[in-house]
């Protein structure tokens, strides 16, 4: 018998130990949600200003390349320290002076020319000049260059001959709107007018390459040791998917305080900020709870929105019952957005009425179509479907690692309590998942999948830019099959199958996509800010009534910074980060 | 071996010792019922799969009933083991996974078994050239690194259950098989092997009946431990997000979602492991109690 | 002997084509290919949806134009001559060059993890065979099934809030000094301990009731000369059987532990690969693993024939 009581003995005690460790933790009562945590006011310089020296460390998204020619997160990291375009932003996100010191354009702001510094220098000690930034431009517009993955050109920023080019209409680069005109000026000429067009340069696909280099190495000349950098920092080391390290630039004109930045690149850990082994780290839902209540990490922590909106948008389908926009309508009605924010984000989202947010917009809450559940159901009823009766399963498309993201599966609760309709979640295998959004999907699956976008560039023009355009997503089922086919027919050329697929757009558009587009005309050749303003805001209005997207919550940076980090400005349209590493420096 | 005492067939009083030879299953079932360990663990493992089974009338709520009112609740009276991030009973979600787990047990093992004792039977009776081809295959299958192997299964036939069936049962069956062939190669030269084929029965027939019940042993034993090894293979899986797909849980997903609030709402990871540590004992305990059994030895 | 491994090392090379081949045919068949998932993971997008030219480029790059049994040739030849060509996420990198850097630090730790396993669990082992059935087995025993039930990344987290928060002395992750590997390596060998013990357990039972060793134990043996001289060593023999495959799972298999300690190694990049349908790194991978698995149980075949006088290869 001591065997069997030993045996029992030992697996109570483990059941045992199991409800002490998950009962006994304080503060396990019904709470209300926490208090959102303030964001904190830029301090004032102290008395002795910035101090120069220390490392900066903490947590960034992975990059898998640092060349400005290829998309990919990093390129982020490339234009946050290691290069430097000629525009940088300022503290409010518009454009200042970085390598170019001036710049002036012509009345109809269709041709710019950049004046740059005299002395901005590589990090091997070549200067900077007019030449790099012509060599990089045509380098990132010719999509030769990016061959090997998604290129980084941003066709919305209109340089002439650049859509042209790429389409293989125009054959000569040299045709196309970019040219120096001597060392140190740099001429650039748009297709359409643009009075913000400077801003555009300090994106990541506007960082120079260094000729020389990449001409030796070829792709080689990314890695550590081989890579020449112009901004305030160099590239000291790089193990792909574990960290990175970057070292102060000697030659960089600019004020740099921090002697390097350490970059971790796996999943962000608390308890290594807790461990004082990081500086700055982003903090989800989970743990929100127990910092409010830790008298210290409680004064660390800050929140900032930023514009990365996560939304439904409609499902390519061959069943025409999201075609209805009276059922587009209550679905994008009936779901309590703050209460789900509150209860489920806990302070890490904000809720969204709007496609466009509230960081660029103080009218976002007011041009959508808000929670109203009586509405909703009337619409329902309207469109044949009185309290959910006879519609059918509708599909959720989302690809989660792990659990479906909380917020979503909240909004699928309520469609169920409020208008009684049933939806199947389901969570695919990413590359799965992204074939089924772009191909025609069969009768039996309607309904929505979710994505997080981020904004181009910090300004209201860029949540209009090819974003959730009415003229996209509002081709029906059929009209999507035809429109798939000439996108990925082998027969037709290049050149022509670019106007192919504008024309089916033009010959198709609702009524209302065609007004959409006409706004957004109309906006782009308004110069005075207020009455463009306004326009967007009408476009704005439109396209959230026909609700082809539904917005569903903007992602909040919740981070915990040390105290004695100074210089930290959160860049809403990089979900918090930092907007430059030589902005910060270290107090201690 | 049952001794019993019986009256000499001559007219004394005396008696001898007859010593009856115990049936196969006498003995294994005498053995393993004296292993107090091995009883534990087959009864907790009769608790678990009525649990499984009955999980749809235990369970106090459903298993994605969201209650927003009572998110990352710690353990109380309405909810026994907490609730997690949408307000969802974590016992019942427990009680689900539980069904998921033996779900995918039984879904793999019925694979492992169809293949690998087929394989290994026919490898080891008939012997040479088809021998020879079938272990070579069973070589290269036991090569592939599973877990890559089933990684990419999962992208090509996406996630869900049949997925994760053919997943594990595909990269496990080498492990029977090779024993089955063991078996059957001892087996086959016995004198009542050799008899049934005297009397002409077929070689499906000699495998079948004469050969296949004394390997049930081993192979009996191989599926109770197959049971803890598919659960942890599921388990990895869920971490990367290529098991059973949400909301439905598994202890994988459980444990995956809540080892990130250990610190805040530890009953989020505690209740889930230690579950899915008592199982994997339990079955282990039953596994090792099931092989000391089936061992001809003493 | 030589006949033996040379017929082994022929099945080798066979049976890695049929690997390749079977993975081959495998993500062919998988939906999704890499720059569809690249451009719809841009949330910058402004067009959803990929275009025909920039696939057509993309394919030109990276050969995926030509005919597939032509593809599978170009493949096989890479893994002859070393030169895979570079991944599809990491366009600057070769794969070669990618298992070169990452996988010694696979091998570190699956090694360290392995040492470790049998530094406790041999004891263990030990003790419960010799103390069979009593109090010490039952203990032994527990002890070492606690570690295998419980799942290496959950004991992983239990480490790191116990040593990185609570005490303080050690860093939550990182590859750079020795210290780094403390948590890691724990948390590894902890969950391997059970099977390792539980084999010598009953490896050292059936040695233990040998004749020869009751002949020791008339002559009047010590349980120092008995056990730990006789038996041991020839308990010690099976357990090869067990380390082989465990060393290589555990270099396969370490992709959360990788994950969560900061530590460059091979497993991440497989959990990328196959989502992101990184073609060459997930061909390689699973062709250079395999070959591992394989020289793995030819040296464990070979150690043990070398071992045991009773076995003798032809």
């Amino acid at each position: 018998m001591r065997s069997l009581s030993k045996a029992v003995a030992l697996l109570l005690a483990m059941i045992l130990m199991a409800a002490a460790l998950g009962g006994c933790v304080p503060g396990q009562k019904k709470e209300t949600a926490p208090t959102t945590p303030t964001t904190p006011t830029t301090p004032a310089a102290t008395a002795s200003g910035p101090k120069t020296g220390g490392i900066f460390r903490t947590y960034v998204f992975n990059p898998t390349s640092l060349d400005p020619a290829f998309w990919t997160w990093g390129s982020h990291i490339t234009r946050m320290g290691l290069l430097e375009g000629l525009v940088r932003y300022d503290a409010k996100l518009q454009a200042a002076p970085a390598v170019a010191e001036k710049w002036e354009s012509n009345a109809d702001k269709t041709v710019w020319k950049f004046s740059l510094r005299k002395n901005a220098k590589w990090s091997n000690g070549d200067p900077v000049t007019a030449k790099d930034f012509e060599y990089s431009l045509k380098r990132v517009i010719d999509p030769a260059t990016s061959a090997g993955g998604s290129g980084s050109y941003q066709g919305n920023a209109e340089i002439k001959n650049a859509e042209q080019f790429r389409k293989g209409e125009i054959k000569d680069i040299n045709q196309v709107g970019v040219k120096a005109l001597d060392d140190y000026t740099l001429e650039i000429t748009l297709a359409k007018g643009n009075a913000t067009f400077p801003i555009r340069l300090a994106e990541p696909w506007a960082m120079p390459a260094h000729k020389a280099t990449v001409e030796k190495f070829g792709k080689d000349f990314i890695k550590p040791g081989n890579y020449v950098s112009n901004g305030p920092f160099m590239l000291k080391s790089w193990t792909i998917n574990t960290d990175m390290e970057l070292v102060r630039n000697p030659n960089y004109w600019g004020k740099v305080y921090l002697d390097g930045v350490k970059m971790m690149m796996t999943a962000a850990n608390v308890i290594a900020y807790e461990s004082n082994e990081v500086d700055m780290v982003e903090v989800g839902a989970q743990d929100i709870d127990r910092i409010l209540k830790d008298p210290n990490l409680s004064k660390e922590l800050t929140q900032a929105p930023t514009g990365t909106l996560t939304s439904f948008f409609n499902l390519r389908s061959a069943n025409p019952i999201m075609e209805d926009i009276r059922v587009r309508q209550a679905l994008a009605m009936s779901f309590d957005r703050d209460k789900i924010v509150k209860a489920v984000g806990r302070g890490t989202v904000g809720a969204a009425y709007s496609t466009v947010p509230p960081v660029v917009a103080t009218w976002s809450k007011e041009v959508g179509l808000g929670y109203d559940v009586a509405k909703a159901k009337k619409l329902m009823a309207d469109a044949g479907y009185p309290d959910g009766k006879g519609f059918p399963e509708m599909t959720l498309m989302v690809s989660y690692q792990g659990d479906v993201d909380p917020v979503i599966m909240a909004v699928v609760d309520e469609w169920k309590n409020n208008l009684g309709i049933k939806v199947k979640v389901d969570n695919a295998e990413w590359g799965l998942h992204t074939k089924n959004r772009i191909e025609l999907l069969p009768k039996e699956t309607a309904g929505f999948f979710t994505n997080a976008n981020n904004a181009g560039f910090p300004g209201l023009s860029a949540y209009f830019a090819g974003l959730f355009d009415p003229n996209d997503w509002g081709l029906k089922g059929a009209q999507w099959g035809e429109f798939r086919k000439l996108q990925t027919d082998p027969k037709i050329d290049a050149s022509q199958r670019a106007k192919l697929l504008e024309d089916f757009k033009v010959a198709n558009a609702s009524p209302e996509a065609k007004q959409y587009k006409d706004l957004l005309d109309k906006a782009g050749k308004e110069t005075d800010a207020a009455k463009q303003e306004a326009i967007y805001k009408e476009a704005a209005k439109l396209r959230d009534s026909l609700a082809y997207v539904i917005p569903i919550s903007y992602i909040n940076s919740v981070r915990l910074i040390k105290p004695y980090v100074k210089g930290y400005a959160p860049n809403a349209f990089l979900l918090g980060h930092p907007l430059y590493w030589n902005d910060l420096w270290l107090d201690k | 071996m049952a001794a019993v005492k019986e009256p000499l067939l001559t007219g004394s009083n005396a008696e001898r010792e007859v010593v009856y030879a115990e049936g196969y299953w006498r003995r294994t079932w005498r053995k393993f019922s004296r292993n107090k360990l091995a009883v534990v663990g087959a009864v907790f493992v009769t608790l678990l799969i009525l649990a499984a089974v009955f999980a749809p009338w235990i369970a106090p709520y459903a298993y994605d009933k969201v209650d927003y009112t009572a998110t990352y609740q710690g353990p109380s009276a309405s909810h026994i083991f907490g609730t997690d991030e949408l307000g969802r009973d974590l016992l019942s979600r427990q009680l689900y996974s539980l069904r998921v787990a033996l779900l995918v047990a039984l879904g793999a093992e019925s694979i492992t078994l169809a293949v690998g004792s087929v394989v290994g039977a026919i490898a080891g009776y008939k012997g040479g050239l088809a021998d020879n081809i079938l272990m070579r295959i069973t070589d290269i299958m036991f090569a592939f690194p599973s877990f890559l192997f089933n990684v990419v299964l999962v992208a090509v036939m996406g996630r869900g259950m049949i997925t994760i069936f053919i997943a594990i049962g595909v990269t496990s069956w080498t492990g029977l098989a090779r024993l089955v062939r063991a078996q059957v190669l001892a087996l086959k030269s016995r004198e009542y092997v050799e008899a049934g084929r005297a009397m002409g029965a077929s070689t499906s027939d000699i495998i079948l009946r004469y050969i296949m019940p004394q390997t049930l042993g081993p192979i009996i034993v191989t599926l109770a431990f197959g049971v803890p090894a598919a659960m942890m293979v599921e388990s990895a899986l869920s971490l990367i997000g290529m098991g059973v797909t949400p909301p439905m849980p598994s202890f994988g997903t459980l444990i995956a979602s809540g080892q990130r609030y250990i610190l805040s709402f530890p009953h989020l990871l505690i209740w889930p492991a230690a579950s899915f540590a008592a199982i994997l004992l339990s079955f282990t305990w039953l596994g090792d109690g099931l092989r000391d059994a089936f061992d001809p030895r003493d | 002997m030589l006949r033996f491994i040379a017929k082994r090392l022929a099945f080798m090379a066979l049976a890695l084509v049929c690997v390749a081949l079977i993975t081959f045919t495998l993500m062919q068949m998988a939906p999704g290919n890499f720059l569809d998932i690249q451009i719809l993971s841009s949330s910058l997008q402004t067009d959803v949806v990929s275009s025909r030219e920039t696939i057509g480029r993309w394919e030109q790059r990276y050969g995926l134009d030509q005919p597939k049994h032509i593809q599978f040739f170009r493949f096989m030849k890479g893994m002859v001559t070393l030169d895979l060509g570079p991944s599809f996420q990491y366009p600057s990198l070769d794969v070669e060059e990618i298992i070169q850097k990452s996988f010694p630090v696979s091998l570190t730790l699956a090694v360290a993890s392995v040492l470790v396993a049998l530094i406790i669990a041999i004891p263990l082992g030990i003790l419960a065979a010799v103390k069979q059935n009593s109090l010490w087995d039952y203990v032994a025993m527990f002890i070492s099934m606690v570690g295998n039930a419980i799942p290496a990344y959950v004991l992983a987290v239990f480490l790191m809030l116990l040593f990185t928060l609570k005490l303080r002395v050690l860093p939550s992750g990182g590859w750079s000094e020795p210290k780094h590997m403390i948590m890691p390596v724990l948390a590894l060998s902890l969950t391997s301990v059970a099977g390792i013990a539980r084999y010598m357990r009953s490896s050292m039972v059936e040695t233990l009731r040998a004749d020869y060793i009751a002949a020791a134990w008339a002559k009047g043996g010590s349980f120092r000369n008995v056990v730990l001289n006789h038996a041991l060593r020839n308990s010690l023999i099976p357990l090869i059987t067990v380390v082989g495959p465990l060393l290589a799972r555990l270099m396969v298999g370490t992709v959360f532990i990788e994950s969560m300690f900061r530590i460059p190694g091979l497993g991440q990049y497989f959990a990328q690969a196959a989502a992101n349908r990184d073609f060459p790194v997930l061909m390689t991978a699973t062709v250079f693993f395999a070959f591992v698995i394989m020289t793995m149980n030819l040296i464990v075949d070979l150690l043990y024939g070398l071992l045991d006088p009773r076995i003798r290869y032809e």
